[in-house]
């Protein structure tokens, strides 16, 4: 058999253990049964490891560092979370979590087959070791963001539950769970919206060109995910606001905690990631900074959480108001990473079309 | 032989008589060695706590085993016979060990789920283990008993949620601070319910105690009690930062503690939480102070909510608990069963036989037909008459044995040697047993 086929089989087993694993991860919130833990990390453990083959497979049939297209670096992406949340699971009491973050790395891992393409060897431009060190830096910082936003959300959850204010757990429910539904609408949408391609003469970059009835595809996916969204938002705020729910979540104290190192240590990555672009950027284009779309909104990015450090660090801020810029943070990081890709165009778009 | 157990408990009986049955270490022991100064009764364990003096022996005869326990409890505990009879309950054979079991798995006890029973019942087995007063029976029901009622605690959640109002406190202070160890503690008030939390925080590691009161000399005699120091109530609102979890239970008509200076105190502790618990009625803290940012308020409203909510929960997990003990007891009962002295005596026969029938098949298949019907006979007879022979004396000891102290003793080893377990059901039957000797390990 050959490396591709492997990969392939490895790559739908780890979606598989991620879905069934998150399955197992939801169910353990809900009964608390420890049977049903350990078997969701025991699944987990096994995506996590069948998802490294695979990408070990992808490295030597592609010959170049997984990261080069959408599929290779969502993969990458979701292989961090859950390889941050198995590290944080050993040392924090952080299993119900998993609830969130888990089905986020099995959301992300099968967005990444949907991009699905065979190995193929590097687009001239990539053709740097920079590559490797630029993009697993920025994934690594990602993932941990993706941690600060799962014990950032709870925590948000917890504090309402131990104020014994039930409205806004509900609330903090749907209102997550129809961002998400919404996101993934529009992104739905867009996949199924057929855009002309125009290519640039000068940059040779294909760009975008969108008729009225793919921005209709596009605003009615949007809607049929915030719908789906805020049904399953309702759903799981009425199971989530009871006095009960307190018990299962990790305490205050842990969940800030993990959401503050996720950023503490997010952050200074996010930083050399940044600062290993310009370099490469440098090397590249010939300019450090070019204020293209993926530069632009990874300095907002970069500035978000620099905040999120400087407000706690300095003015004394931590709780609720810390989570919330933590999970505000994600939407940042998916905008940087998925968002300048899929909309925008500019230098960064390596996505193959369609 | 008959397994028993006579005994009162909080449910059957008024406490002044609880009282009086509650029995000593050394008074245990004397009551064992009277009861088994009897002839017909070959053990006993005697378990005394505070809800419960019961007295588990086993008994040639029923009827002797009430009686004599009866009489023996009475006589130690210096109870009018009479008293003790209309309060005491008395189970046989599988309703004994149903009770123990159930007892073990704290569903008897005053607060269901407590864990301290484990201990007692451990306790006083290696007591009576001790002075030699149990045997085969007892000794294997009691191990079961514990592991029974280990299961209880670990596959069900029948000890996890707390149902009083000072471990609630307790409990939903660990949701905010996590670990309680290193947090300083302030105490308002003389209330009894707020030492008793004050306690309890105690158990949990907490050993930084602020105490203020209306009055600086009780705040001064509390402060000693849980090793802290007294401020005056007119500074309080200089000290208020320096506390994680605040207990209130003052006897003031009005709010102690305004959201104004919980507002300022968390300011001053850069926002880090605080945890309130207002036990006292009327309340001593304004309830807005719950909507100050990271300030935590409970008062005894919610932490009775909460209380209720554990104490249906465990309603629950105490059902599941019931299905474990029916079915311990059902595999204790099957083990007993086959402690019988007629199956086990029909079990032997029907080994030797099977021996002897195939041994006999082999042999005369030899002959392939050269026997007459005479010779046949007297093969078979010969093979018959010894086994006869060798199972004489041991089964007549057997049946001798039965009805002495230890018998059960003779009939395990007869169904260890031969390894009769029996034909029926043999795969389950062999688990159980996998079971009950990893128990006695």
């Amino acid at each position: 058999m050959d490396l591709v086929k492997v990969e392939e089989i490895l790559f739908i087993a780890t979606v598989i253990s991620y879905l069934v694993s998150g399955g197992f991860y939801i169910w353990y919130l809900i009964t608390r049964s420890e049977k049903s833990l350990r078997v969701g990390t025991m699944l987990l453990f096994l995506g996590l490891m069948a998802h490294t083959l695979a990408l070990i497979l992808r490295w030597v049939s592609s010959g170049h560092a997984p990261m080069a297209n959408l599929y290779e670096s969502l993969s990458l992406f979701s292989w961090g979370i859950v390889l941050f949340f198995l590290i944080a699971q050993r040392f924090y009491p952080v299993q119900a979590a998993g609830a969130l973050v888990v089905p986020t790395a099995f959301l992300v891992t099968s967005v990444a087959g949907v991009f699905y393409v065979g190995p193929e060897p590097l687009v001239p431009a990539l053709q740097s070791y920079w590559l490797w060190i630029h993009v697993t830096i920025a994934m690594l910082s990602y993932g941990l963001f993706a941690l600060a936003f799962g014990a950032g959300f709870f925590y948000v959850v917890q504090e309402y539950l131990l104020k014994k204010n039930y409205r806004n757990v509900q609330y903090a429910f749907v209102l997550l769970l129809s961002v998400l539904g919404l996101v993934l609408g529009l992104w739905g949408g867009s996949k199924l919206a057929n855009p002309a391609k125009v290519m640039d003469p000068v940059t040779q970059i294909a760009s975008n060109v969108y008729a009225a009835s793919d921005y209709l595809m596009i605003a009615g996916g949007g809607v049929a995910g915030l719908v789906i969204g805020l049904a399953l938002g309702i759903l799981a705020g009425k199971g989530a606001s009871k006095p009960g729910f307190a018990k299962r979540l990790p305490s205050l104290d842990v969940l800030d905690e993990v959401s503050y190192r996720g950023v503490a240590f997010g952050f200074p990555l996010l930083t050399i990631g940044i600062i290993t672009g310009a370099i490469w950027a440098d090397q590249a284009w010939g300019t450090w900074w070019s204020w293209d779309p993926k530069e632009t909104w990874s300095l907002i990015t970069w500035l978000f959480y620099g905040g999120y450090l400087h407000t706690r660090l300095t003015m004394g801020w931590r709780g609720r108001h810390s989570a919330v810029i933590a999970v505000i943070g994600l939407v940042m990081v998916l905008i940087t990473y998925l968002g300048v890709n899929l909309f925008l165009t500019g230098l960064h778009s390596y996505t193959p079309a369609g | 032989m008959h397994l028993a157990v006579l005994g009162i408990n909080h449910k059957t009986a008024p406490v002044e008589l609880r009282e009086k049955a509650s029995l000593t270490g050394e008074m245990c022991g004397n009551l064992s060695r009277y009861l088994l100064d009897d002839d017909g009764i070959s053990e006993v364990v005697p378990l005394s706590t505070c809800n419960r003096t019961e007295v588990y022996l086993v008994a040639s005869r029923p009827e002797i085993g009430r009686h004599e326990a009866m009489s023996a409890l009475a006589g130690i505990a210096a109870i009018e016979l009479r008293d003790l009879e209309e309060c005491v309950y008395y189970h046989e054979g599988e309703t004994a060990v149903n009770h123990l079991y159930r007892v073990a798995g704290s569903l008897d006890s005053l607060v269901v789920g407590e864990a301290q029973i484990m201990g007692q019942i451990k306790d006083a087995y290696h007591a009576a283990h001790e002075r030699e007063s149990t045997s085969v029976l007892l000794n294997r029901l009691f191990r079961h008993a514990l592991e029974v009622g280990k299961r209880v605690r670990t596959e069900t959640r029948i000890g996890e949620n707390p149902v009083s109002v000072s471990s609630v406190a307790v409990e939903m202070a660990r949701k905010v601070f996590d670990e309680l160890e290193g947090r300083t503690v302030l105490l308002l008030g003389a209330g009894k319910m707020g030492e008793l939390t004050a306690t309890h925080l105690v158990s949990h590691g907490v050993s930084s105690f602020l105490v203020s009161n209306r009055t600086y000399a009780h705040a001064e005699e509390m402060a000693e009690k849980f090793d802290g120091r007294a401020v005056p109530f007119e500074d309080l609102s200089d000290y208020l930062h320096m506390a994680d979890i605040v207990i209130s239970s003052t006897g003031a008509p009005h709010y102690v503690l305004r959201k104004g200076e919980v507002e300022r105190a968390l300011r001053k502790r850069h926002n880090r939480p605080i945890f309130f618990i207002d036990i006292a009625v009327p309340r001593d803290i304004d309830p807005g102070v719950n909507d100050v940012y990271n300030a935590f308020l409970y008062d005894i409203d919610d932490l009775n909510d909460v209380a209720g909510t554990n104490a249906a929960q465990r309603e629950k997990e105490a059902r599941k608990a019931e299905a474990i003990i029916d079915e311990e007891v059902e595999n204790f009962i099957h083990w007993l069963s086959s402690l019988e002295v007629v199956p086990t005596i029909t079990a032997l026969r029907e080994m030797a036989e099977e021996i002897m029938d195939g041994e006999l098949k082999k042999m005369l298949a030899k002959f392939d037909g050269d026997l007459t019907e005479k010779d046949r006979n007297r093969i078979e007879a010969l093979a018959s008459g010894i086994v006869n022979k060798m199972l004489h004396e041991p089964t007549v000891e057997l049946k001798r044995a039965a009805n002495e102290r230890g018998g059960y003793l003779y009939v395990e080893s007869m169904r260890r040697l031969f390894k009769l377990n029996g034909a029926k059901k043999a795969n389950s039957k062999r688990k159980e047993h996998q079971k009950v000797e990893r128990i006695e390990d």
